[in-house]
C-alpha cells in the first residue's frame, strides 16, 4: 500500500517536472551509496534499479524503461496534476482528504470508547492545525489560546453581555493572539508559529465558550478535563494520521474517504456499551444482587462524578 | 469477572443504546421542546392537571426587571429559575428575609441589586445553550417533607422516577450535598440513593460511582428509608410522562410539606447513573416492556411497573 502510493506521487512529480528518471528511496537510505547510484547511472550508465539492488536499497524507478502507474489510475494521477498547475497547493489538498479520517478517529473515541470532548469539531480540526505545526508548538498554541480566552471569558463574565457579543469579542482576542503569535515566530525564526493561522480562529472560540459553559454547568475540574480530552484526542488523532503516512495514503487512493463513510455508518449503528461504561457501572451489577445496602466505604470526601 | 463483564453488556443500559433504541424510537423530536422550556412544561402539566410549584412571575425583557425587582421586595422565599437553564444551573433559592437582604439556601446573603444581576444574566442567557436569550421565572419554594429532609444538605432532595412507555422502571432519590450546592444533580456531586419500586424502600447510595452508607456531609444512613406517599409519587411520574407524550423520560418529583407531591421537571435525555444506584441494569425490564400490551389506566401502569420491580 505504501509502495503503490510512493508510485503514485512519484508519477505526480514526474509528470509535473518532467525529468528522465524520478527515483524513490525509503527516507533512512544513507546519502553516500545514493551519490554512488547517481554517479555510476550518469558515468557508467547502469540502469539506476540495477545499481539500487546493489546498494540493497528498495527503490522505485520512475522512467521510460523503469515502473508505470496503472492506466486505470493515470486520470487521478492527471487530475492533481492539473490542480498543482492551476496553483493548488498539494498540502492543502491533503489536509482536506484527510479531514473525513480524523473525524472518524473521533467517532471511535465518543462512541466506541466513550470519550468526552468538546463537540466533534474541536479535536478534528485541532489535529488537523498539528499536522501543519507540528506537535509541541502545536499544543503550546493550543494551551495559549485556550487558557488567555477562559481568562477573558472570565472577565466578560461580569460585563453582563449577550452571547453572540460575547463569542464576537472572544473571537478578536483569538485572533490578537494569533496574531502576535505570527509576528513573535517571525522575529525569532520560528517556522511553526507562521503557519498559525490553520488554527481556526471560530473553532478555538467555540473552545473557549464550551469551557466556560462546562464550567458553570459541571464545574472547574469537569472543564479542566474535558480541554485535556479534547487535546489529547486531538494529539492521538495527529499521531496516528502522521505515523501511518494517511496523508499521502489519502492523496494517492482517495477512494479511502468511501471507506471512512462505510466505517462512520457501521459506528453509528453500533448500539454496544461504550469501553468507559463498562468501568462505570461496573458496581451496577453486584456480586450477588441483594437489596439491603451492603456495608460501603464509610463517608468521607466525596469523588468527582463520572465522566 | 468475566462473568460480570458479561452481565453488564447484557443488562446495563450505556448510552449508544439508550439514543438508538429509546430516545430515537420513543421520544419524538417535537416534544424536547416543551421540556427543554420549564415555562412550556409548566402549562403542559397543568392542562393535564399534574401539580407543579407555583409560579409567581415571569420575567423576559431586562426593561421589566426593575418592576421584577419591587416584586420581589416585597417577598420572604422564592426560587430564581432560568426557563431553559440545563443540569440546576442559574437557579437561586431564597429562603427568608433578614431586613433588606435575601438569605439564599446556603446561608449567604444577598442584596436586591444582586437579584437583578442575576436576573439580567438569566435573560441574556447565561445559563441556557444555544446562546439565544431566555426568560426568568420565580417560583413558590419547595419546602422538603421532613423524612426527606432530613436525608439532604441544604436543600430539597427530589425523586427521580424513570418512565418508559408510561411505566415507572427506575427510581431513586437524589439528594444534595455540601459539593453539588444544594443541587439534586448527581454530576455536581449530589448523593444518589436507589429506592425499589415495590417497597418504596431506599436501597443503595452512590456518590458518582462511589458507593456510601450514607449522607457524606451528614452521616445519617441512607438504606432502608421508606419514602412517604411513594404511590402518589409514581402516578405523578406517570401522569407527567403521559402529559408530555414522552416515551423515554426522567420526572423528577419533589414532596411539598403542604402542597405533597409536585412535579418539578422531566429529562428527555434522563441519564443512566440510576442504573448504579439501584444496582440494577435496565434492560432487562426495558426489553420486557417494549413488547408488553398496557393499561391505559395509570395507576394500572404503576401496578406493573411496581410488579416488574418485585418479580425481577
Amino acid at each position: 500500500m505504501r509502495r503503490s502510493a510512493a508510485l503514485m506521487l512519484g508519477a505526480l512529480l514526474r509528470h509535473l517536472v518532467t525529468p528522465g528518471e524520478v527515483v524513490l528511496v525509503p527516507r533512512a537510505a544513507d546519502l553516500l551509496p545514493l551519490w554512488e547510484m547517481a554517479r555510476a547511472n550518469l558515468i557508467d550508465g547502469t540502469p539506476m534499479a540495477e545499481e539500487a539492488r546493489r546498494w540493497n536499497i528498495d527503490a522505485i524507478v520512475l522512467g521510460e524503461v523503469g515502473l508505470r502507474v496503472p492506466s486505470w489510475r493515470r486520470p487521478l494521477m492527471l487530475a492533481w496534476a492539473h490542480a498543482v498547475r492551476a496553483q493548488v497547493p498539494l498540502g492543502a489538498l491533503t489536509l482536506i482528504l484527510i479531514l473525513p479520517i480524523i473525524a472518524s478517529l473521533v467517532v471511535v473515541a465518543r462512541v466506541v470508547i466513550g470519550l468526552e470532548t468538546f463537540g466533534m469539531f474541536g479535536p478534528v480540526i485541532v489535529s488537523l492545525a498539528f499536522i501543519t505545526t507540528g506537535l509541541w508548538w502545536g499544543t503550546l498554541i493550543f494551551v495559549a489560546i485556550v487558557g488567555l480566552g477562559v481568562a477573558l471569558r472570565l472577565a466578560l463574565q461580569h460585563l453582563r453581555l449577550q452571547a453572540v457579543a460575547r463569542l464576537a469579542i472572544l473571537i478578536a482576542l483569538v485572533a490578537a493572539v494569533m496574531g502576535g503569535l505570527t509576528l513573535v515566530g517571525a522575529t525569532l525564526g520560528v517556522g511553526p508559529l507562521l503557519n498559525i493561522s490553520i488554527f481556526p480562529m471560530v473553532i478555538m472560540s467555540n473552545v473557549i465558550e464550551s469551557f466556560a459553559a462546562s464550567q458553570v454547568e459541571f464545574g472547574t475540574r469537569q472543564a479542566l478535563r474535558m480541554t485535556a480530552t479534547t487535546l489529547g484526542l486531538s494529539i492521538v488523532c495527529y499521531l496516528v494520521v502522521d505515523r501511518a503516512g494517511l496523508q499521502s495514503l489519502v492523496l494517492a487512493f482517495p477512494e479511502i474517504l468511501l471507506a471512512t463513510v462505510v466505517v462512520d455508518v457501521l459506528l453509528g449503528k453500533w448500539r454496544g456499551l461504550r469501553l468507559l461504561e463498562y468501568v462505570r457501572f461496573l458496581g451496577a451489577v453486584g456480586e450477588q444482587r441483594s437489596d439491603a445496602l451492603a456495608p460501603a466505604a464509610a463517608p468521607g470526601r466525596a469523588e468527582p462524578p463520572a465522566p | 469477572m468475566i462473568g460480570r463483564l458479561r452481565r453488564l453488556r447484557a443488562e446495563v443500559l450505556g448510552l449508544n443504546r439508550r439514543n438508538h433504541a429509546y430516545l430515537f424510537a420513543y421520544n419524538p423530536r417535537d416534544h424536547y421542546r416543551v421540556v427543554d422550556d420549564k415555562r412550556a412544561t409548566k402549562a403542559a402539566l397543568a392542562a393535564h392537571g399534574v401539580p407543579t410549584p407555583g409560579l409567581r412571575h415571569v420575567c423576559d425583557t431586562q426593561g421589566r426587571i426593575r418592576a421584577l425587582g419591587d416584586r420581589l421586595a416585597a417577598a420572604s422565599d422564592f426560587v430564581l429559575k432560568p426557563a431553559r437553564g440545563a443540569g440546576g444551573s442559574g437557579i437561586v433559592v431564597i429562603v427568608e428575609r433578614r431586613e433588606r437582604r435575601f438569605v439564599k439556601a446556603s446561608g449567604a446573603t444577598l442584596g436586591r441589586r444582586d437579584l437583578e444581576a442575576h436576573a439580567c444574566d438569566v435573560i441574556a442567557g447565561t445559563y441556557s445553550p444555544g446562546g439565544q436569550g431566555d426568560a426568568l421565572l420565580v417560583e413558590e419554594r419547595v419546602v422538603a417533607e421532613p423524612v426527606l429532609a432530613a436525608l439532604a444538605y441544604r436543600g430539597v432532595p427530589d425523586v427521580r422516577v424513570l418512565v418508559f412507555r408510561g411505566v415507572p422502571v427506575l427510581a431513586m432519590l437524589r439528594l444534595p450535598t455540601r459539593r453539588s450546592d444544594g443541587r439534586a444533580n448527581l454530576h455536581l456531586g449530589g448523593v444518589g440513593v436507589g429506592v425499589a419500586l415495590a417497597s418504596g424502600r431506599t436501597t443503595h447510595a452512590v456518590v458518582g460511582r462511589r458507593r456510601v452508607a450514607a449522607h457524606p456531609d451528614l452521616g445519617v444512613a441512607l438504606a432502608d428509608v421508606a419514602v412517604p406517599s411513594w404511590e402518589e409519587v409514581l402516578v405523578l411520574a406517570t401522569r407527567a410522562a403521559d402529559a408530555i407524550g414522552l416515551g423515554f423520560v426522567g420526572v423528577d418529583v419533589v414532596l411539598d410539606a403542604r402542597r405533597g407531591g409536585l412535579v418539578l421537571e422531566l429529562n428527555a435525555r434522563p441519564g443512566l447513573g440510576i442504573q448504579l444506584a439501584n444496582r440494577r441494569g435496565l434492560r432487562p425490564v426495558l426489553e420486557a416492556l417494549a413488547r408488553a400490551t398496557l393499561p391505559a389506566n395509570p395507576e394500572a401502569r404503576v401496578r406493573v411497573g411496581r410488579d416488574l420491580a418485585a418479580g425481577g
